[in-house]
């Protein structure tokens, strides 16, 4: 009798364990399409004047590039902060000059549905994305953009684009970087999102090193890859303590990287490049690569590189680098910034002082530096929202009121206590070249002593030159060594963009399906064989067979992914 | 009548269960339909019910990876050692501190060991990273002073695991030792007076009294970690892990992790989570089933 | 009996010296990460502090207080433990004390048991857990960082454990004196667990204070945070790789190793301090002997 109850009282149980899963399936059922994120569904924007009047599709008739929404309509967004923000007394991001140029200029309310730390950031859009809950605007990565136009849940642009672009905005997206940005915005045809890009040059390597050491080493500025080794050799020597190039453990990625000691041997790890048939391939696996990785072999055994380096991340570099023990790095245009600003404050006085140059090669032919295209993600609209130009109308005054000869920097980019109005806008986009063109015009400026030509943040770039040049404030010294004469904008990047020597991976999609599945495993593989490459635990033979093992574990299909997707774009 | 009467008596029992339980339906029931994610390949956009069904597939792909073998083993190694040598350390401590007389030393020290278990990863990685260093590290310094040749215990694969669990035993011990001596203040004091009586000395009163005290709280921690030996400490290996002590110090949740940076691959994570559980119910359900059948203990 | 004593002497000796400096070793990282908590930006990443802060200065202790939402932060936290330590105290109790009955006395017992201890073994991940919090509506609200984590099961199970240890003789006398189980809990078991009862409210106190990513996740409004997610956002979680200019500026204004040390010890202080609070319930023993059989 007892077991009967008992039974009974299972299926009791199980059923009321199976009503709450209903429950919560039927709750679900309203996952796809999105419920959008509570735009006010106001008037249509005001058709009058600007409507084109045909229905011809051929010729689309611009509109008004800032015309106003009368009454004012709403966009739901979500965004990543960081403590980089920061806000004038009584401001916040939902209350600030962009926020009311917005509303005033355009007639658009921007309602920040969430807001998260950018560490988290991916986090929250995949959880919002998965419980259907799109917000009208928003920035994904490429492989978010993938998956949403896979499942259909972004807008068509083009037709907003066409109409309400402004000539800056077109000009960027479609001459700029040689049009990549509207390139890798467009799917068969349609332009389904607007891209957020840096700058092609500054992922490049540039050589850092410490020319008061090489001044009382007594030996000339390096020109080839020879010299880098000598005087990196002579550094250590002549600086207890110090070794002669800074390598962090995971050999790329910005700070003290073998990025730039492969460039000198024409290798390109880790980008996709053409070969000499112009099929794509990946650069770590050339032939080439095997030549950098032995003179990397050697440079260890010599002791040229620290033999902990194996452990050391960009952290520990930093402190090398303070503790006088790294004369020589390969890094980016802006380390200046960090760490060489702190080592400067501790250092400057005791004779510290810095030059960049570009990378040497180890043979006659020039050496190209290598970058990938930074394509950072995109700004899509959700499917269905009403207002999809608003979209283009935000990056429109966006690039007005900051970049373009009518933009107010004081107000819209940053003013004299460096508060940072240029993070708050909703979509933000920059000209490529922006830093490019600052470092020339400062140098320029600084040169003829003549800053009258400068835009405000030119012109701040300018003072710090003036200061730390001329009036040895130490605390300048970033900026003056990035933007100053002899800063890396003018010293190396002009060098790299105007001698047309940069080599530039030419794969910026999301990832390919083989890769979802296989790049962590490859890279993995790829990061171990070359460490223990470098450190002599493994033959520089030990490189054929993990070029032999990466094609078969996937680096073959990857390969010819990636041509197809070529072959499409 | 017989039934009704047992209900009653049984009623407040049940009353103080369901307040729980609800809490445990909705918030962890619930959420738990979401495992068929493993099954799925999961994308955010589709949702959890409309997402494409692949069956086995995360699975297969995870057990075919090159480098499977070499992660279990790797994490198996470090979570076991961690489980126990911490539990030594844990239950040695609280009974070495329980013999201490002095109120307010005690106090202290008990405060003091506990502390390092708030110190996150991301600092004492950094810390680890500068004393174990072979040129400048204050233990390689310490070692060579007694002529000890010193290892690369961050960067040699042979040593690393062990690096791991020590460190980690380190700055646990203290948290973990609170259960044991809280058990200890439990050992009814007249147990105590009785052995004193029958003659027996300290070694004797730990061995008859102090020992079989605490052995049903011990028994069930063993027990409930049993369901950690697949989770070796993803926040400390993330932050020490390095190229040159992979093959070793790589395991299950630093390989997902990875995967996850190339796209966000819930999907795998989620068959990962699943067949970590799996393994986790089926060593518990064993002890517990061992510990009930031999030692005639209900773990719970 | 002089040479008990003396082998006694000994033991003693080692055992607080071996203690002591186990203690030490201990507390010496925590001397350096307070240290460099004061201690110049420039001092801190260079790695030179050791244990005495080095161009003693209170900037990032400054950066961390001086904003609003660290005040709006510790009020959340402290309204969570103020709120979710009873709440998680009181269902263990109830639960645990269901549970500790036997099989016979509770016929249902097992089946609950491993109704709670499945959910220490499965979850179904990030996405289905959040789903379910937002069509309870209670996504950005207060009782998102209380409800989801109402029963801590580890410390049920730790409680029931320490129920059963309670001779059954002093129940049974109770029920027998016409105690109904919700008296006998409160009145008379819960005073003899006093230990236990420390230990899991130590747990509870500790987990949610330290909690982050919940209220990262969970909250769309930054001054719904609670203390230990505002001071994540405070750091900056950089990828070396892809920072521009300007965010390299900053890297350089805010340092991150002291605001990462300060981050800790203005989090950790209270709960540290905790635990001293709590331990003179670890040191009484219990006053058997009221009851007898």
């Amino acid at each position: 009798m007892t077991n009967m109850t008992a039974g009974k009282r299972r299926k009791t149980l199980a059923s009321l364990v199976f009503s709450l899963s209903l429950v919560f399936v039927s709750a679900c059922s309203g996952n796809n399409g999105g419920n959008g994120g509570g735009s006010a569904t106001s008037a249509s924007p005001s058709a009058s004047n600007s409507a084109s009047p045909s229905s011809s599709a051929e010729t689309v008739q611009a509109a008004d590039p800032f015309e106003k929404y009368e009454p004012p309509i709403e966009i739901t967004t979500v965004r990543s902060t960081s403590a980089r923000f920061k806000f004038l007394e009584g401001e916040s991001l939902d209350n600030n000059a962009w926020s009311r140029a917005y509303e005033n200029e355009l007639g658009i309310k921007v309602k920040n549905v969430w807001t998260i730390d950018e560490a988290q950031y991916q986090n929250k859009m995949n959880v919002t994305i998965a419980s259907g809950d799109l917000p009208d605007l928003m920035f994904v990565s490429p492989a978010q953009f993938q998956q949403l136009l896979e499942s259909e849940q972004i807008e068509d642009l083009t037709a907003a684009y066409d109409r309400y672009a402004s000539p800056f905005l077109r000009k960027i997206m479609e001459q700029d970087a040689n049009g990549l940005m509207k390139k890798a915005a467009t799917i068969d045809g349609k332009m389904m999102g607007i891209t957020g890009f840096g700058s092609i040059e500054q992922g490049t390597s540039v050589i850092w090193l410490r020319s008061d050491w090489l001044k009382e080493a007594n030996l000339p500025e390096p020109t080839t890859f020879t010299d880098v080794l000598n005087i990196a050799e002579t550094f250590a020597k002549a600086h207890p303590g110090a070794y002669g190039i800074g390598l962090n453990k995971d050999l790329f990625g910005g700070l003290a990287t073998i990025e730039g000691i492969a460039n000198a041997f024409h290798a390109y790890p880790k980008t996709w490049v053409k070969d000499a048939s112009g099929q794509l391939v990946y650069g770590s696996v050339q032939p080439e690569m095997k030549q950098a990785l032995t003179a990397l072999q050697d440079m260890y055994k010599r002791g040229l590189i620290d033999k902990e380096f194996g452990v050391k991340d960009g952290n520990k570099i930093a402190e090398d680098i303070m503790n006088n023990k790294i004369g020589l790095l390969y890094a980016n245009f802006w380390h200046p910034l960090w760490p060489l600003q702190e080592a400067m404050n501790m250092n400057a006085a005791g004779g510290m002082s810095w030059k960049p140059y570009p990378v040497l090669s180890a043979d006659d032919q020039a050496a190209s530096p290598s970058t990938n295209i930074p394509v950072t993600g995109y700004y899509v609209v959700r499917k269905g929202y009403e207002h999809p130009e608003a979209a283009i109308k935000l990056a429109n005054l966006q690039l007005k009121n900051a970049w373009s000869d009518e933009a107010q920097a004081e107000i819209y980019n940053t003013d004299k206590d460096q508060t940072p109005f240029y993070l708050y806008p909703t979509i933000s986009m920059e000209p490529p070249s922006k830093n490019l063109e600052a470092g020339i015009a400062v140098t320029e400026a600084y040169m003829a002593k003549d800053p009258s030509k400068l835009n405000e943040e030119q012109k701040g770039y300018y003072d710090n030159v003036v200061a730390y040049l001329d009036n040895g404030d130490i605390k300048s010294f970033g900026n003056a060594l990035i933007f100053g004469p002899g800063g890396s904008e003018t010293e190396v990047l002009k060098k790299y963009v105007e001698g047309n020597r940069m080599k530039i991976g030419e794969f910026y999609g999301a990832p390919v399906p083989t890769q979802q599945m296989k790049q962590a495993t490859l890279d993995k593989l790829e990061l171990e064989t070359f460490t223990k490459i470098v450190v002599g635990e493994s033959s520089i033979d030990e490189f054929d067979s993990f070029v032999e093992k990466w094609h078969k574990l996937g680096g073959e299909q990857i390969t010819s992914e990636i041509n197809e997707w070529k072959a499409a774009h | 009548m017989d039934i009704k009467r047992g209900m009653r008596r049984e009623l407040p029992f049940h009353l103080m269960v369901w307040p729980g339980l609800l809490a445990v339906l909705i918030f962890s029931y619930v959420p738990m339909a979401g495992i068929v994610i493993a099954f799925e390949k999961f994308i955010p956009s589709k949702g959890i019910f409309a997402s494409k069904w692949i069956g086995w597939d995360n699975f297969r792909f995870l057990f075919e990876q090159p480098d499977f073998a070499q992660i279990i083993r790797n994490t198996v190694v470090i979570a076991v050692a961690k489980i126990i040598a911490g539990l030594i350390a844990s239950i040695g401590f609280a009974l070495l501190l329980n013999e201490l007389g002095r109120a307010f030393v005690k106090r202290a020290i008990q405060t003091l060991v506990y502390l390092p278990h708030f110190l996150s990863w991301i600092i004492l990685g950094g810390i680890l990273i500068d004393i174990l260093s072979p040129s400048t590290g204050v233990v390689s310094w310490a070692l060579g002073l007694i002529g000890i040749d010193v290892p690369f215990f961050l960067g040699s694969s042979s040593w690393f695991p062990f690096t791991l669990v020590l460190s980690d035993v380190w700055k646990e011990f203290g948290f973990g030792a609170i259960v044991y001596l809280a058990a200890l203040t439990s050992i009814d004091p007249t147990h105590y007076e009785a052995a004193v009586i029958d003659g027996a000395n300290r070694w004797r009163q730990t061995w008859h009294v102090t020992l079989p005290g605490i052995a049903p709280i011990v028994v069930l921690m063993v027990t409930l970690s049993l369901g950690n030996v697949l989770n070796a400490g993803f926040d400390q290996v993330f932050i020490l892990l390095n190229p040159s002590v992979m093959d070793t110090g790589d395991i299950i949740d630093t390989w997902v992790y990875r995967m996850g940076l190339v796209n966000a691959q819930y999907g795998l994570a989620t068959a990962v989570g699943l067949f970590k559980s799996v393994i986790s119910t089926v060593l518990i359900v064993s002890s517990f089933m061992l510990a009930s059948k031999f030692a005639n203990y209900r773990v719970f | 009996m002089t040479r008990l004593t003396f082998g006694r002497k000994l033991f003693l000796a080692l055992d607080y010296a071996f203690l002591v400096g186990l203690a030490v070793l201990c507390l010496l990282p925590l001397i350096n990460v307070l240290a460099i908590s004061f201690s110049s930006s420039t001092a801190a990443t260079a790695n030179l502090v050791k244990f005495w802060p080095v161009d003693f200065n209170l900037k990032s202790y400054d950066y961390a207080l001086s904003k609003p939402e660290f005040a709006d932060a510790y009020w959340v936290s402290f309204k969570r433990i103020l709120i979710g330590t009873p709440v998680n105290v009181v269902l263990t109790m109830l639960v645990a004390y269901a549970l500790s009955k036997d099989d016979r006395q509770f016929r249902w017992r097992k089946i609950y048991s491993w109704a709670f201890i499945f959910t220490m073994l499965f979850n179904g991940g990030l996405i289905p857990w959040y789903i379910t919090i937002k069509e309870l509506g209670l996504i950005d609200t207060f009782w998102a960082l209380v409800l989801p984590g109402a029963v801590p099961v580890f410390s049920v199970i730790l409680l029931l454990n320490f129920f059963r240890g309670i001779p059954k003789e002093i129940e049974e006398a109770a029920l027998i004196d016409g105690c109904g189980h919700w008296r006998i809990m409160w009145q008379i078991f819960l005073p003899l667990s006093a230990p236990a009862i420390a230990t899991i409210t130590l747990f509870s106190l500790v987990g949610h204070w330290n909690s982050w990513f919940d209220g990262l996740i969970l909250m769309n409004k930054t001054e719904h945070y609670p203390l230990q997610s505002y001071l994540q956002t405070l750091v900056i979680s950089f990828d070396l790789k892809i920072m521009n200019v300007k965010e390299a500026e900053l890297l350089s204004q805010i340092n991150n190793r002291t605001l990462k040390a300060s981050q800790i010890f203005l989090a950790a202080l209270p709960i540290m301090l905790t635990y001293p609070m709590l331990q003179k319930y670890f040191m009484k023993g219990i006053v058997m002997g009221s009851v007898k059989g």
